[in-house]
């Protein structure tokens, strides 16, 4: 058996698990509906507009930064695997280090620039 | 591919659900569905990347695009109003480009795919089915590959994340009041520019020099 | 991994990497007026990158293969080497008077990045280091022409460069993965050896293709040029400078490593390929620069017109029984080099006239030798460099390219060079022209410059600078061109081509 089966199952299990639960309660619940039951949230504030205004730049800009930092943990997956296949780590280590060094110039300038504070 | 009824199974799954989804992707109205739709469509072919022995490409598949890309272009649908979206006329330029387009990967789908056998053997690469399994599996593989031959890209890679970075910082930080003022004769000039014609006059009139060469 | 004996070689680009860094932590610490800083830093480390450029260059002239084989320090990349680090270090001088403080380190920072990401595109050896080193190039030209971004015109115009510039990224990706699959290596030269064992396959042509089409919009060739005038004429000037040249010619040196090195099995498709696309793009350009009217746009045609010169030299290639001899690649690093302080000096011009009349109508260059006599002159050595008239350099660039396509068989393209040149004679020599007329709008023009707020002194004479050096540059190296062109065949000797 391939190993990826048991993803597979995790996979059909969650899907199951989703679609049946929305199945179960769609054919067993009782059907009382009132304004207060059919609002967002049952005990919480009333909606108001809908979600579909304009949102700000900033989280593009959140998104564009996740998505760097998101490829460079990609980037170190191998790295710490490597770790595990040879002798020299030191230069390994060496090669990791600079890396991080050179992106971590990246993440003070962001940091320093206010792309990160919310309120500016 | 591993030739055993599992493989051919998952196999067909993945192609009938990945093709079902990008049908949906390209025919939705709401370009939300559509994001989502395309969520599916990356999963399914993270699934191809799987059976054909390569983890790591799967777990990159979902991590970077099914996560981060996915999560930018709803970001940017975010950024526009979408209850104001114009009503488009439905035109068919698009198809000038996709057609050939199609075209060409139908046409490299049947030569590798469905090749003869002398074609796909003559498919080349440094790192056979037998090379990954005897390293222990595609990121071994990939490891070995980027702290070996490819160290230098692997550093260049950070220097190009660190500039795209920047440039991200640069373009969409918020224009501060003061960056106008450095900028005096400009504070008048935001007329729409569209088209090339307005886009020069524009242009001319915003073209701003702080100082004078003399 | 890496080979601490290999860093001595490439002292010059770990410098321009420190440099960048330096600005960025510059950029993000400090307050206040940066711009002496800025220029300072640019310029120290571009000066001692050129400096060390030549201690280290390998005595004996050879190839040196660095990093398990993904750069190449040679002659050839040296020469392209010390192209670039002028063109940056004459960017930085030039944008210091186009922008204030807190933009100018940011341009600062982002030119160094693009200046380390030209340097390992000239030395790459190897397919993942080209593809790394183009988009480090790439990325931060982009940010480059939309820095000034409470302008439409330069947003729209960074808008279109990046699109299509990504999805140029991606054809070379995608041809890149054809040529691995074909090959079994990301190695240029192995590649060659690959190719060659497949015989006259399809498959090999389409993956040439596809590179060529992506390179071919690097470098905006015809048809895939279409993004040029409008980046030129949205982007802050000195970042049309900078991207009229620096890109365009490291992208050449690549495009010529690839097909006299990865490629040279198919020499004889190269040249049909790209004799077609020269012929097209001069053509097209020349034709189309006749009908502008704002000078940076005519910039841009004209520079997808000399991307049709250069071209020819990379098609010119004699068939020998020893196999195909690119005998016009000397010719493409001459006309590169000259090519770069040409147009990078009429862009400098053209923001002389920017300052004075808040325009870059060519109707701004309506009497512009009355009010400043230098620029003026300067700029009429540019124009009739560009057009190849003598003994300026772009004379003597256009007949070596003319010698090596009529020694490569050439001689239609050849014909269609010298008659394309004449066209581009029009325009040229229309701004020469209004630039020695008399100025009918005297009063306006003197209103305008008299706004404009005075420059400081250092600054200005800075600018001066920047036009005096590319200009008699140009007119030098058209009295004492056969230096640089042994110069360029010495580099190609002593390159892994």
């Amino acid at each position: 058996m391939p190993s990826w089966v048991a993803v597979v199952l995790l996979f059909a299990l969650a899907f199951l698990f989703a679609v049946g639960s929305l199945v179960g309660t769609m054919a067993l619940k009782p059907r009382r509906k009132y304004r207060a039951k059919v609002t967002a949230y049952e005990s919480g504030m009333e909606p108001i507009g809908d979600a579909r205004g304009r949102h700000s730049i900033r989280f593009y800009l959140v998104a564009v930064t996740f998505l760097i930092f998101d490829v460079e943990l990609l980037f170190f997956y191998p790295w710490a695997l490597y770790f595990n296949m040879i002798d020299d780590r030191v230069s390994l280590f060496g090669v990791g280090a600079v890396f991080l060094a050179i992106l971590a110039t990246a993440f003070v300038y962001e940091w320093r620039k206010g792309a990160l504070d919310w309120n500016r | 591919m591993p030739d055993n009824i599992e493989t051919h199974l998952a196999f067909w799954y993945l192609a009938a659900a990945s093709v079902a989804a990008s049908l949906l992707m390209v025919s939705v109205r709401n370009p939300v569905h559509s994001a989502i739709s395309l969520v599916v469509v990356i999963f399914h072919v993270a699934g191809f990347f799987a059976i054909l022995g390569s983890g790591f490409l799967a777990v990159a598949q979902i991590a970077i695009y099914a996560g981060a890309i996915v999560v930018l272009f709803l970001f940017t649908l975010m950024m526009l109003d979408l209850r104001h979206l114009p009503e488009e006329r439905v035109t068919h330029r698009q198809l000038w480009l996709g057609i050939p387009l199609a075209l060409l990967l139908a046409v490299e789908a049947v030569v590798i795919g469905a090749g003869t056998p002398e074609v796909r053997e003559s498919i080349k690469g440094a790192f056979p089915p037998a090379t990954v399994s005897e390293l222990g599996g595609s990121a071994e593989a990939l490891a070995v590959a980027l702290f070996n031959d490819y160290t230098l890209p692997f550093l260049g890679a950070s220097v190009m994340l660190t500039a795209a970075t920047v440039g991200a910082i640069v373009l969409a930080r918020r224009i501060e009041e003061h960056e106008r003022a450095d900028f005096p004769r400009q504070r008048a000039q935001t007329s729409a520019a569209n088209g090339a014609d307005s886009a020069a006059q524009a242009e001319q009139a915003a073209q701003a020099a702080q100082e004078s060469p003399r | 991994m890496i080979e601490p004996g290999d860093l001595g070689y490439v002292v010059p680009e770990l410098i321009v990497l420190g440099t960048a860094l330096t600005l960025l932590l510059w950029a993000a610490i400090t307050r206040g007026d940066r711009r002496w800083m800025s220029v300072s830093i640019a310029l120290a480390g571009n000066g001692s990158a050129a400096l060390m450029l030549f201690m280290r260059t390998p005595a004996d002239g050879a190839a040196v293969e660095l990093f398990a084989g993904q750069l190449v320090v040679d002659g050839y990349s040296t020469f392209f080497r010390t192209l670039f680090l002028l063109l940056a270090s004459l960017a930085i001088v030039f944008g210091a008077q186009r922008f204030p403080s807190a933009p100018l380190i940011d341009f600062a920072a982002l030119l160094q990045f693009s200046l380390l990401g030209m340097m390992l595109l000239v030395g790459a050896a190897d397919w993942a280091t080209a593809f790394i080193a183009i988009e480090t190039m790439a990325i931060p030209v982009y940010v480059l022409v939309g820095l000034t971004r409470f302008r439409r015109a330069s947003l729209e115009a960074a808008m279109k460069y990046f699109a299509l510039g990504a999805f140029a990224s991606a054809v070379l990706v995608y041809g890149i993965a054809w040529s691995y699959g074909l090959t079994g290596t990301t190695s240029l030269a192995e590649t060659a050896d690959g190719i060659a064992s497949r015989g006259d396959e399809p498959w090999s042509l389409f993956a040439l293709g596809l590179i060529l089409v992506a390179l071919g919009f690097k470098v905006a060739a015809v048809p895939f040029h279409a993004w040029t005038p409008d980046a030129y004429q949205g982007a802050p000037t000195p970042a049309a400078a900078f991207v009229s040249v620096g890109p365009k010619v490291a992208a050449m040196a690549l495009l010529a490593r690839v097909v006299t090195l990865a490629f040279e099995p198919l020499a004889a498709n190269i040249t049909v390929a790209l004799a077609v696309i020269a012929a097209a793009t001069m053509i097209l350009g020349n034709l189309a620069a006749i009908a502008q009217s704002d000078v940076k746009r005519m910039l841009g045609y004209s520079s997808i017109a000399h991307t049709g010169y250069m071209l020819v030299g990379v098609a010119a290639v004699s068939q020998t029984d020893a196999g195909a001899d690119f005998v016009g690649v000397p010719s493409v690093l001459f006309y590169g080099f000259v090519y770069a302080l040409m147009t990078f000096g009429a862009f400098a011009v053209a923001y002389v006239v920017e300052a004075q009349t808040d325009s870059n109508d060519l109707s701004a260059f309506r009497g512009l030798a009355r009010r400043s006599m230098l620029p003026a002159a300067a700029m009429a050595v540019f124009m009739l460099s560009l057009t190849g008239v003598p003994p300026l350099s772009g004379f003597l660039g256009k007949l070596y390219i003319l010698q090596s396509a009529v020694d490569a068989g050439l001689g239609w393209l050849a014909v269609t060079l010298v008659v394309t040149s004449v066209v581009s004679a029009f325009y040229y020599l229309r701004v020469v022209v209004l630039m020695f007329m008399e100025d009918e709008d005297a009063p306006a023009a003197a209103s305008a410059a008299a706004d404009a707020p005075a420059a400081s002194g250092a600054v200005a004479d800075a600018h001066s600078a920047v036009v005096a050096v590319t200009a008699g540059a140009t007119v030098a190296f058209g009295i004492v061109g056969g230096g640089l062109l042994a110069w360029a065949q010495a580099a190609v000797a002593s390159s892994l081509l």
